[in-house]
């Protein structure tokens, strides 16, 4: 065990805990925060994503002690739906989820990767979640969310 | 359960929580300030005296929705005021009483409960459009508690897309006769009769004397209706005055799964909660043959935070259920531990018997006639056609695969004995009560405790589409393990026991046969069709095939252990398959004769019957908003062209129950490499009434995406002794960038007056849209699924 210092969401939480434990369980566990979900733990499904110092990264295949001193940002830092954040309205104006257990991954994925790619192309956006999977099938909408959300045509 | 798996002397209590009075065993009302988290009440009935005193802390959110609208998982109370504390009672409320699906709080809100619970498909949002527009209550006001056995009636599991045929038209009937009861007591109230009032918002005024008005909450709130729901719809709103039935409504449930709000199975969190891991044989084989020999204790010494080790079903299965229940637990003070001592601990299962390695022989070799339906004479028929036509299709176990590794949270308390006091769990199945049940049999609950001792609380989970993703199995696990600590226990699967012990939709094997007359009308059909599951389907019934005989011979091949690997319905159950084979083969049969696939189907259908006229238009429309240019398949413009990428389209048509659905779907072949390219597919969908047409054209949108994968990529596999396919390597899903672009057409038949359901409809064409599309394109036939990059070539070598 050692204590590892959390940036996240703007606030510094202590966490003494094995190094080597995934951030997601972390961020779940002990932070409970519901964002970030245990999709595949394999990094196989982009459920987890968390954005660490503008990069989408999965947490579950992430060891705590990496991201220790680093702001990290979850769905929940995002927004709220008492004021959210203008991704989560595009995705919100689009119908944008059915189960909803791979949202956090998309909104995260696609942030991090909007702020570094302004005015990104549909494919380009496309590209960018390949990492990403969607069992209810809401891709069509996911991009159009997107698109709508880099200021592109819905 | 062997009982020195329990911790008789458990420390952990929850917290007191507030009571909730009962009279009759119906909650009233209240509206106390500060009970604004009310748990609800568990049986604990106090004699004599009326009273039940909560027994169940629960965690949990109100969600906030858009429009002020407020949706609650089940077991959770809302804001102070509702006036909706709980329903329950000793038994599971009647089935056929208003008061079990309704009920109208202090402040005039109503709460819909039902055991039909949300998959992700937005169906709550269709039972609070019904309620809305019959009890003429807004929206906003309307909040739904899913699958609490504690609270709702036991209408039974949600699956079969019944919920629109089932909950809707029953909310629709009993809202109606809600609004007549209310109607009723306010006529009285006011000395008018019921056709003197009108509603506004829940609030009843005399037409010619606005003064004079009374609202719901006033009328009811405390008080039963005592009202039995009505057989038929008589007193609903003609269809012609709907003013919410129909409108493109944002579904109440999205905002909260934006944000982290959401309260998901996998994030219910319980004071004193710890997390389990259930280990099982690394992927499934036959089911019943998950026998532990030996649990190496001594292999996990090392791990921090272990609390026990449970080993669940050394023979014969958690007492009385399947061989899928058996499984060694490790339960641990932190979740990272309990991965760890589940990747460390030393298990030995028994070594499986051998998996046939062609799976499809063993199918044919086992399978039997389970029914036959035949008219006029099949051989007289194919002894005068001018062509037949022969060929063989197969279909393989396909899995649900969850986006999220189902998880579970089971709470049992025990007493100083060691004695199941009470039991919940935690849960997103699709059927609460069957949960109950199994939990109850885990744990050796006497059957007539059941509605006293367990009890399951839905809360949302990944998109399951069928009934068995893993969801009913990790459910008894967590009872299983709490039962043994006495303690909350959180469970998740890994991602290799969510691939690979979740019950996988069958395979199939179809043999088609049929004789055309010369001017190419189909004069004779025989379809049989072989699959590991009882409910085995025929579909080429739909056309009027055999202008002299047809003949339907329906086979279900049983193998060893029933259905050989564990099988249960995945989206419109086996209809991807049966609808892949009869689609294909009818495109099949339009080359043969070089006819127009659109044309050809539209003259084997006939316009005077009602089913088939139906299914005429949705063809001719998705045919015409795709643009179809009406010629033989394969394209004659790349008949010559053996090399490069071609693009071609194909349709299907694939009805299901009272819904009719088509779809053109368009692709692109690499004939170098097999790879095929999902492009566009206009899906044309008539369900009857549309309640929400842009809940709809999401279903569609989902169902053409998750079943274009199943066609090109999904196929589980086996290694000769277990399920190899554990992960999204090794099943692959289509990427981001490989969906088709999909373009609903949505034909809506109000006048019906009911719709279908529609989470499965549109699976059932795409698979065989999919097939025709490669050979409109390529002149290559896929008679096997998935058409993967191999299968692909093969076919492409073949012509
Ligand atoms: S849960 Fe982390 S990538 Fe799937
Ligand atoms: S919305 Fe269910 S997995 Fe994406």
């Amino acid at each position: 065990m050692s204590v590892i210092s959390l940036k996240v969401n703007g606030r510094t939480y202590p966490v003494d805990v094995d190094p080597e434990t995934p951030l997601l369980y972390i961020l779940r566990n002990d932070l409970n925060l519901n964002g970030p979900k245990f999709g595949c733990g394999l990094g196989q499904c982009g459920a987890c994503t968390v954005i660490v110092e503008g990069e989408a990264i999965r947490s579950c295949i992430t060891a705590v002690a990496l991201v220790g001193g680093f702001e990290i940002t979850t769905l929940e830092g995002l927004g709220s739906t008492a004021k959210m954040h203008p991704i989560q309205q595009a995705f919100l104006d689009n119908h944008a989820a059915q189960c909803g257990y791979c949202i956090n991954g998309f909104i995260m994925q696609a942030k991090a990767f909007v702020d570094a790619n302004p005015s990104p192309t549909f494919e380009q956006i496309a590209e960018s979640l390949v990492g990403n999977l969607c069992r209810c099938g809401t891709h069509q909408r996911i991009l159009a969310a997107i698109q709508q959300y880099t200021g592109g045509a819905a | 359960m062997r009982k020195e798996h329990y911790i008789p002397n458990a420390t952990y209590e929850h917290e007191n929580e507030p009571e909730v009075l009962y009279e009759n065993g119906f909650p009233i009302n209240l509206s106390k300030p500060g009970q604004t988290k009310a748990g609800f009440a568990r049986r604990d009935f106090l004699k004599g005296v009326g009273v039940m005193v909560v027994g169940f802390g629960v965690a949990g959110s109100t969600a906030k929705i858009t429009g002020g609208s407020t949706v609650e998982a089940a077991g959770m109370t809302g804001a102070a005021g509702t006036g909706v504390e709980a329903a329950t009672a000793l038994a599971d409320p009647p089935i056929d009483q208003v008061d079990s699906y309704l009920v109208v709080g202090q402040d005039g809100g109503v709460t819909i409960l039902t055991s039909l619970v949300d998959l992700g498909q937005g169906i709550s949002q269709q039972y609070i459009q019904w309620v809305a527009e019959e009890m003429e209550v807004s929206m906003a006001r309307i909040r739904v508690i899913l699958g609490d056995t504690g609270l709702v009636a036991n209408d039974g599991g949600m699956f079969g897309s019944r919920a629109t045929n089932l909950s809707g038209a029953k909310f629709r009937r009993a809202a109606a006769a809600a609004k007549a009861k209310l109607l009723e007591l306010a006529g009285e109230r006011f000395g008018v009769s019921p056709s003197d009032l009108t509603v506004h918002d829940g609030v009843v005024s005399v037409k010619t004397e606005a003064t004079k008005s009374v609202s719901y909450a006033e009328l009811i709130a405390g008080k039963r209706f005592d009202v039995e729901i009505p057989s038929n719809f008589e007193g609903t709103k003609p269809w012609q005055e709907y003013k919410i039935i129909g409108q493109p409504i944002s579904r109440v449930d999205i905002p909260v799964k934006l944000t982290g709000e959401e309260e998901y199975v996998h994030d219910v969190r319980l004071p004193g909660m710890l997390y389990g891991r259930a280990i099982r044989p690394r992927g499934q084989s036959l089911y019943q043959h998950s026998v532990l020999l030996d649990v190496d204790e001594s292999s996990v010494a090392d791990v921090k935070g272990l609390v026990k080790i449970v080993a669940a079903g050394h023979l014969g299965g958690v007492q009385g259920l399947g061989g899928q229940f058996n499984f060694v637990g490790v339960i641990c003070e932190r979740e990272e531990q309990a991965v760890e001592a589940a990747s460390k601990l030393k298990v030995t299962w028994a070594e499986p018997p051998e998996i046939p390695a062609d799976l499809y022989q063993h199918l044919l070799a086992v399978g039997r006639t389970t029914s036959t339906r035949q008219n006029g004479d099949l051989e007289a028929a194919l002894a005068i056609a001018d062509k037949v036509l022969e060929a063989t299709y197969t279909f393989p176990f396909q899995a649900h695969a969850s986006m999220g590794s189902v998880a579970a949270v089971g709470d049992v308390k025990l007493d100083s004995d060691g004695k199941v006091v009470s039991a919940q769990a935690w849960s997103s199945t699709q059927a609460t009560h069957t949960l109950r049940n199994n939990v109850r049999l885990a744990l050796g609950i006497p059957a007539d405790e059941t509605a006293d001792k367990v009890r399951v609380l839905w809360r949302w989970g990944a998109g399951s589409y069928g009934s068995n993703n893993g969801n009913p199995i990790v459910g008894v696990d967590a009872a299983v393990m709490s039962a043994a600590v006495g303690r909350p226990v959180k469970v998740q699967w890994f991602r290799e026991d969510t691939h690979g012990w979740e019950s996988y939709g069958p395979i199939h094997l179809f043999k088609i046969k049929a004789g055309l007359d010369a001017s190419g009308n189909v004069i004779a059909y025989e379809f049989d069709s072989w699959g590991a599951t009882a409910n085995n389907n025929s579909s080429g019934e739909r056309y009027k095939f055999g202008r002299g005989s047809a003949t339907f011979r329906v086979m279900g091949g049983n193998p060893t252990g029933g259905t050989f690997f564990l099988t249960a319905p995945l989206r419109a159950p086996s209809q991807p398959a049966t609808t892949f084979a009869s689609e294909s083969f009818i495109d099949e049969m339009a080359a043969a004769v070089s006819a127009d696939p659109v044309q050809f189907r539209l003259r084997h259908l006939d316009p005077a019957d009602p089913a088939q006229a139906r299914g005429m238009d949705v063809i001719a429309a998705a045919a015409e908003r795709f643009g179809w240019d009406t010629r033989p398949s394969p394209n004659p413009a790349h008949v010559a062209n053996r090399s490069g990428v071609v693009r071609g389209r194909g349709i299907a048509y694939g009805p299901r129950s009272q819904a009719y659905v088509a779809t053109v779907m368009e692709v692109e072949v690499d004939q170098a490499t097999g790879a095929v390219r999902p492009i566009r597919a206009v899906v044309a969908h008539d369900i009857g009434l549309i309640v929400n047409p842009e809940s709809l054209r999401q279903q569609i949108e989902g169902q053409v995406a998750q079943t274009t994968s199943r066609a090109l990529w999904e196929e589980i596999k086996h290694d000769g002794r277990r399920v190899s396919t554990l992960d999204w390597l090794s099943y692959p899903y289509l990427k981001m960038t490989e969906f088709p672009r999909v373009e609903s057409v949505l034909i809506n038949r109000p006048e019906l007056g009911t719709g279908s359901g529609a989470g499965e409809a549109a699976t059932v064409s795409i698979v065989g849209a999919v097939a025709n599309a490669i050979f409109d394109a390529t002149g290559a036939r896929l008679r096997q699924a998935p058409f993967t990059p191999e299968r692909v070539l093969e076919a492409l070598n073949a012509r």
